[in-house]
């Protein structure tokens, strides 16, 4: 396939596609088209997927199961034509390279199975079966859980897969999903709905994927008062200005973006395991090229083991060009290009100053570590640029740390189990949710809490049954 | 004897800076002086000169000006790049940009302000005074409530030494437009026949016409006013483009689109660059010439990859070279996307635009990524 132009949208049956198109250039030499669509579409839009709705109500939720899961297998089929156009049209649209791709669409899609997708729910609630009507839970009631008519997500701004996961999410509580992706994400979830489409025609007019250009493309605010859940992926400036739109007759469900952290441990920098560490350190940063809110963007190394931080942050800048080879990035973007530039000589300056940063480079400029042993958070914008920071004391860290609990999730630690529960437990005090190791931190379970709650959660209702007591 | 140095340097360059502006200066007489000024800051800035000879550069060893080592606006958020003595620093200036990490604002330290008043002053006459003085109205705030505000600065001297102190500010220390006193005092001017020039950010200049805009006020200011917009390439305050802002500015205030001048200055830069505005009479398309840099400033397009000029066309970062950065850094690298015109002149391109970010890390926000 040499596929050139993609059409990001997936609409319901029975919405007339308008003839107009808008397209951009997420990459030189491919263009994203998406409908020119006006106030009145919006609506028209919402109003036939609540019109569907009652179709997948009826749905048992074991068969959307299935039919989620079916789809999720052919985007790991190796041979499936629906796997390749995915791969080919993630590499222009996310900006990541082939070998990217691919990582990226199995990571994601072993988590969309039947059997990842039972676990989920099993984990949520006690019996499934109470997406499907009342169950009896204890004596005294029965209880369903009914999802919100139509799910509205606005994925601004997302790595590959998210749009997915957040439309799964939806459906799986048998509301009808109208999904905006973000630019970057538009190839998953709208090649998912075109296939969910042919496993089932219920999900031919109960699901919508649309991308529109959040900055430039007016989106009609009545849209917003017709739908149960609004979920918003994006900068806190985004979920702000969404937010503000949502009538309060609806849930609003955020997902803000976050800054991931990791830490090194003395233990994890004795002369066997300081290069094994460096690996999944560096696999860890380079994983969706550092665009994930779970990517980290700044590493602490603890002081006191074997090898050093100044001795271990050449182990990471091997470790950095050996991802590079076989996970090479994507190409950088102009924005990512100069501000590479700018780091670059912004270290160089400092070194003059005896700041004691030390800075690698990979052989294109693909990835950067600085060394920098002021503590304080930094970070950067372009990709595969990681601060390494040595520390001594990792109340000191904390306390840094907090300054910017806002915006804290995910913290990656390497080193020993039974210190990693005390490090949790002071971590957990500044805002932290997730404490994972480097290898896991870019995958996340479904299940994960993120924020601390449930992935449901604001997603469906508990409706209760009350048994009549005798008089 | 350092400090002679600078003393020495500084006076020559405004001697320079105060002869009326006649096109730029010969390449020779740009190429002597900005050897001289990089080699003053070779010598009183290690920390540059350091900088320099990692890449390459060393007064003895250096012929061509453009080979003069940049440093880039993301050192001036990390230290104060002073190149003299750091204690006979006279202001500081900081950068109102957002910034990610803890690194925080720019800050442009000043070792002598008059040599910024210089430049600042030599470009404005030529911009705007050339022929009258107009009433200076500034849509910012009065440089005594915003020390730290270079914009300010600048329209305070501009309103000193060139409209003898006709006119004032309208931003007052809660950032709120004063929009009723401005209505008032160009309502003055108007009857009076007094040119004024209206300076003030775009982002101002949007929410002052929407106010006017929501009464129904319009002006007809006088023959030979001006209007001064500032900072409204990048990003956008509302979702106006500039067409439409200069569309709005001219018919709102009754001069003609050719009598709007578009002002490119950062706080790390102390000389700024203009643009002006003409109408194509055929198609009635506005089109913007160029910025057009003071003799004492020359400004590069550069391949963003390695640094390396570009031939006029293709589109880069911009990198300027200004003289009167003599005090700090006078090649500066900006994260701004330009093209070099046929003319000479620049096209700002901004910021380019990608639609959306690809990511969900916080490091992404520091791009504009506005609303649903």
């Amino acid at each position: 396939m040499n596929i050139i132009v993609f059409d990001a949208c997936a609409l319901p049956e029975g919405f007339q596609k308008p003839d107009s198109f808008n397209s951009v250039n997420p990459s030189q030499g491919f263009t994203v088209r998406y409908p020119r669509l006006v106030a009145s579409d919006h609506g028209t839009l919402v109003s036939i997927l609540t019109d569907a709705n009652s179709e997948i109500r009826r749905m048992p939720v074991s068969e959307i199961i299935q039919a989620i899961g079916n789809v999720s297998n052919r985007f790991m089929d190796q041979n499936d034509s629906l796997r390749k156009e995915a791969l080919e049209i993630m590499v222009p649209t996310a900006g990541i390279s082939s070998e990217m791709a691919e990582v990226v669409l199995a990571g994601m899609a072993k988590n969309w199975t039947a059997k990842r997708l039972t676990d989920l729910l099993n984990r949520e609630f006690a019996k499934p079966e109470i997406l499907d009507g009342f169950q009896r839970l204890d004596s005294g009631r029965k209880q369903m859980a009914y999802g919100l008519d139509v799910n509205f997500t606005l994925g601004s701004g997302t790595v590959p897969g998210v749009g997915v996961t957040a439309m799964i999410r939806g459906l799986l509580m048998k509301s009808s999903v109208l999904l905006k992706p973000g630019l970057g994400d538009v190839a998953l979830p709208v090649l998912f709905a075109r296939a969910l489409g042919e496993e089932h025609k219920v999900f031919r007019g109960c699901l919508g994927v649309v991308y529109w250009d959040g900055m430039k493309d007016r989106m009609d605010s009545q849209m917003l008062e017709n739908v149960g859940v609004v979920v918003a992926y994006g900068s806190d400036e985004t979920i702000n200005a969404i937010r503000n739109r949502v009538p309060v007759t609806a849930n609003f469900v955020a997902y803000r973006h976050r800054l991931g952290v990791g830490l090194v441990t003395r233990e994890a920098l004795s002369h066997e395991s300081a290069t094994d560490t460096a690996r999944s350190v560096a696999t860890s940063i380079s994983t969706f090229d550092q665009k994930g809110c779970v990517s980290p963007q700044v590493v602490y190394v603890e002081r006191g083991g074997k090898v050093t931080p100044e001795e271990w942050v050449e182990l990471l800048g091997t470790a950095m060009e050996k991802v590079e080879d076989n996970l090479p990035s994507g190409l950088a973007t102009t924005e990512e290009a100069i501000g590479t530039q700018q780091l670059h000589a912004a270290t160089e300056l400092s070194q003059g100053r005896g700041s004691g940063a030390l800075m690698l480079k990979g052989r294109s400029g693909s990835w950067t570590v600085v060394f920098d042993p002021e503590l304080a958070l930094k970070w950067s914008n372009c990709r595969r640029v990681v601060y390494v920071k040595p520390i001594s004391d990792l109340d000191k860290t904390r306390k840094i740390l907090s300054r910017s609990a806002s915006y804290l999730q995910t913290v990656a630690v390497e080193g020993t189990e039974n210190r990693k529960e005390a490090i949790a437990s002071f971590l957990s005090q500044i805002g932290v949710t997730r404490v994972t190791s480097f290898k896991q931190a870019p995958w996340p379970e479904p299940w994960w809490h993120q924020d601390g709650n449930s992935v449901f959660q604001g997603l469906y209702k508990l409706i209760d049954l009350e048994d009549s007591k005798p008089r | 004897m350092k400090m002679m140095n600078f003393t020495d340097l500084a006076k020559e360059l405004k001697n320079h800076f105060n002869r009326p502006i006649d096109g730029p200066w010969d390449n020779d007489i740009f190429s002597r002086l900005a050897l001289r000024v990089f080699e003053y800051q070779y010598s009183s800035n290690p920390t540059y000169a350091n900088y320099a000879e990692k890449r390459g550069a060393t007064p003895s060893s250096l012929r061509d000006w453009k080979k003069i080592p940049p440093v880039p606006t993301l050192a001036f958020k990390e230290f104060p790049i002073v190149s003299g003595d750091p204690s006979l620093v006279e202001a500081v200036f900081k950068t109102s940009g957002t910034s990610s990490s803890e690194l925080g604002r720019g800050e442009h330290h000043i070792l002598d302000l008059s040599l910024y008043r210089a430049s600042l002053i030599g470009s404005m006459r030529h911009q705007f005074y050339s022929q009258e003085s107009p009433a200076l109205l500034a849509l910012v705030k009065d440089p005594a409530q915003s020390q730290f505000s270079s914009l300010s600065f600048m329209l305070g001297e501009t309103l000193d030494n060139l409209s003898m102190g006709k006119g004032g500010f309208y931003v007052n220390e809660d950032n709120q437009l004063q929009n009723e006193k401005l209505v008032n005092d160009i309502r003055k001017f108007e009857s009076s026949g007094y040119p004024v020039l209206l300076a003030g950010t775009a982002f101002a200049f949007v929410r002052w016409m929407d106010w006017l805009e929501e009464r129904g006020i319009c002006f007809e200011l006088s023959t030979n006013s001006r209007i001064m917009e500032t900072g409204g390439f990048k990003g956008q305050s509302r979702e106006v483009s500039r067409v439409e802002l200069y569309e709005l500015l001219g018919r709102l205030h009754g001069v003609p689109i050719s009598s709007i001048i578009s002002e490119y200055g950062m706080t790390e830069m102390l000389s700024q660059l203009y643009e002006r505005t003409s109408v194509i009479q055929e198609t009635g398309e506005i089109e913007h010439l160029g910025y057009e840099p003071p003799p004492w400033v020359r400004s590069l397009v550069l391949d963003v990859n390695t640094l390396s000029e570009l031939p006029a066309g293709e589109q880069g970062v911009l990198c300027h070279f200004d003289l009167a950065n003599v005090g700090s850094a006078m090649a500066v690298l900006t994260e701004d996307v330009g093209v070099t015109l046929g003319n000479g002149t620049i096209r700002l391109v901004g910021r380019l635009k990608e639609a959306e970010q690809r990511g969900c890390s916080l490091a992404m926000d520091d791009f504009p990524e506005i609303l649903i």
